[in-house]
């Protein structure tokens, strides 16, 4: 039982501080990309190669005299970035890493936990990350956060549709819910059979955590930036922060859900050992996440932003059609190949 | 502390919780922070489900009611004057039916309870039946699938009229006034001249004659 209850509080203490302790290189990483592909330098004054850049901005932040607008609803101002900081934290209890790790007699899974409706878990916390937007904007007392988080919340409840459309393909071959039991189904990457749901996902990723080219609260000239026009100081870090923690998780998701995790790592078992075989699926898991990451940054820097009408036809004239021909073809697969 | 005691003790936070939410909701003044309580009864609700090992029933509750329903309420009430809803009287004429029917629903929640308590009364669905499907979302799967696969269909073929019928009535009509934009100039000016009742003989004859 003490056994058990310390494995919890030790995963659970990684799955907090891994999105906390990524982010801050995952920024600067960003941020040096896209001055490479856009033909400048980047961040490149504070320490080697401009690395501590990120921990200079977030002293600046911390700095910032803190400020609420006057007539803003002060209890509901100072609650939004908490609102969609702690969903997309919550998130990271069931992304699993890998399968399991038997060592030393014991199992371990290479997750927080192991949760039966795992999917419906993260479908559930991207919906409520919403009342975080919608509460930004309407407590600042201003009508361009007030439309902007209109913006924003329309944009994230449609997205989640498809993002959850997308995964209902994949929960149809694989047969549970459970995210490590999804990895483990995983003979061949869901990517290949679903390539159109893995495309849908992407896109809904994209949209849901705010990136490029669906970034429109971030269209200062033309929108006048959006729900979080009227935060600054370490408040509006917390915006930044949990955006780029979605991102990650996004990341993870589409990695375990479509790329197989650490597939084909599995298949290296009898001639490698089991240990050898966890640590490579980790680092290939691992691996496929940074190639993800490493995507979206690619299509920040190169695709110019949606104009508000065009987001919206394409999430429910392109994306929809496409997430419940991707349920066909998942449901066609499951009676023919996968039965 | 045993298990027993620490769930007991979940339990009665999360049952707490969400009485106390459900009295805010009625309470508050504000209503967009009425709708936020309103969120913290859902997610307590939730929980309580969770307890009782009805993971998907939690999920789906969270994802229906926290992330669509109560979202759209705010959508409406986030456009409203807050200011002049605050100054509403909270308790009105409603008050004595609103009494009549919690009256009602108390007693069939006591009758329904009691029944549970003293006689031991049971559904067929019971605990070792759901955990003999593999879990509860093949036990609801099975029964929403199989058992009650028709009235699930009908329901919804409901849905998807009321999602048509709403399109319909939010549909433009397709005869509108057209705007001055749209027409033509000499049109343009034939109905200027028609609204300052302008008599034809002293009207230009065509847009060019009008110089430009």
């Amino acid at each position: 039982m003490t056994e058990l209850v310390i494995a919890v509080i030790f995963k659970s203490i990684i799955a907090f501080a891994v999105p906390l302790l990524v982010v801050p290189p995952l920024i600067w990483g960003e941020r040096r990309l896209l001055g490479r592909i856009q033909s400048r330098l980047g961040p490149n004054r504070v320490g080697p190669f401009g690395a501590f850049q990120t921990l200079a901005d977030a002293v600046k932040l911390l700095g910032k005299e803190d400020m609420i607008p006057a007539g803003a609803d002060r209890a509901l101002f100072i609650l939004a970035p908490f609102l969609l900081l702690v969903p997309s934290f919550m998130a990271w209890s069931v992304v699993p890493v890998g399968t399991e790790l038997h060592i030393f007699g014991r199992v371990i899974g290479l997750y927080a936990t192991d949760l039966n409706v795992g999917v419906l878990y993260i479908v559930a916390l991207t919906s409520v990350a919403v009342y975080g937007i919608v509460m930004a904007g309407w407590a600042s007392n201003s009508k361009y956060a007030l439309l902007g988080s209109l913006r924003s919340s329309a944009q994230m409840i449609s997205y989640e549709i498809m993002l959850g459309i997308a995964l209902v393909g994949v929960v149809v071959l694989a047969g549970s819910l459970s995210l490590p039991e999804i990895v483990r189904q995983q003979q061949v990457p869901f990517a290949i059979p679903l390539i159109i749901g893995a495309f849908v996902f992407v896109c809904a990723a994209l949209a849901e955590t705010n990136r490029a080219p669906f970034d429109l609260p971030e269209a200062e000239t033309e929108l006048v930036s959006g729900y979080h026009v009227e935060y600054s100081g370490w408040r509006f870090s917390f915006f930044f922060l949990s955006e780029y923690a979605n991102m990650l998780l996004a990341s993870f998701l589409v990695s375990a859900v479509f790329l197989g995790g650490g597939w084909p790592a599995q298949f290296l078992e009898p001639y490698i050992g089991h240990l050898f075989t966890t640590l490579l699926a980790v680092g290939i898991m691992m691996s496929k996440v940074f190639l993800f990451l490493f995507i979206y940054f690619w299509i920040r820097a190169t695709l110019p932003r949606f104009r508000y009408d065009q987001m919206m036809n394409f999430c429910w004239k392109v994306l929809l059609p496409l997430g419940l021909l991707n349920l066909a073809v998942a449901t066609v697969l499951k009676l023919t190949i996968y039965a | 502390m045993t298990s027993e005691t620490l769930l007991t003790l979940i339990f009665a936070y999360f049952a707490l919780a969400s009485v106390v939410f459900a009295v805010l909701v009625i309470m508050l003044r504000n209503p967009v922070q009425c709708a936020l309580s309103l969120v913290g009864v859902v997610f307590h609700l939730a929980g309580i489900f969770i307890l009782l090992r009805a993971e998907f029933l939690a999920a789906a509750h969270i994802i229906i009611y926290a992330g669509a329903i109560i979202v759209l309420f705010l959508f409406t009430m986030m456009l409203l004057n807050i200011g002049a809803v605050e100054r509403v009287r909270q308790f009105h004429v409603q008050a004595p039916l609103a009494i009549v029917i919690g009256a009602i629903l108390f007693l069939e929640f006591i009758v329904l309870t009691g029944a549970t308590i003293t006689i031991g009364a049971q559904g067929p669905h019971s605990p070792a039946w759901v955990a003999g499907q593999g879990g509860n979302v093949q036990a609801l799967g099975q029964v929403l699938f199989r058992d009650y696969l028709l009235p699930f269909e009908v329901a919804s073929v409901l849905l998807t009229a009321a999602v048509v019928g709403a399109i319909v009535l939010a549909r433009q009509r397709p005869r509108r006034p057209r705007s001055s934009s749209e027409m033509g100039v000499s049109e343009w000016m034939a109905e200027r001249y028609e609204k300052a009742n302008v008599r034809s003989s002293n009207r230009p004859n065509s847009a060019e004659e009008i110089g430009d």
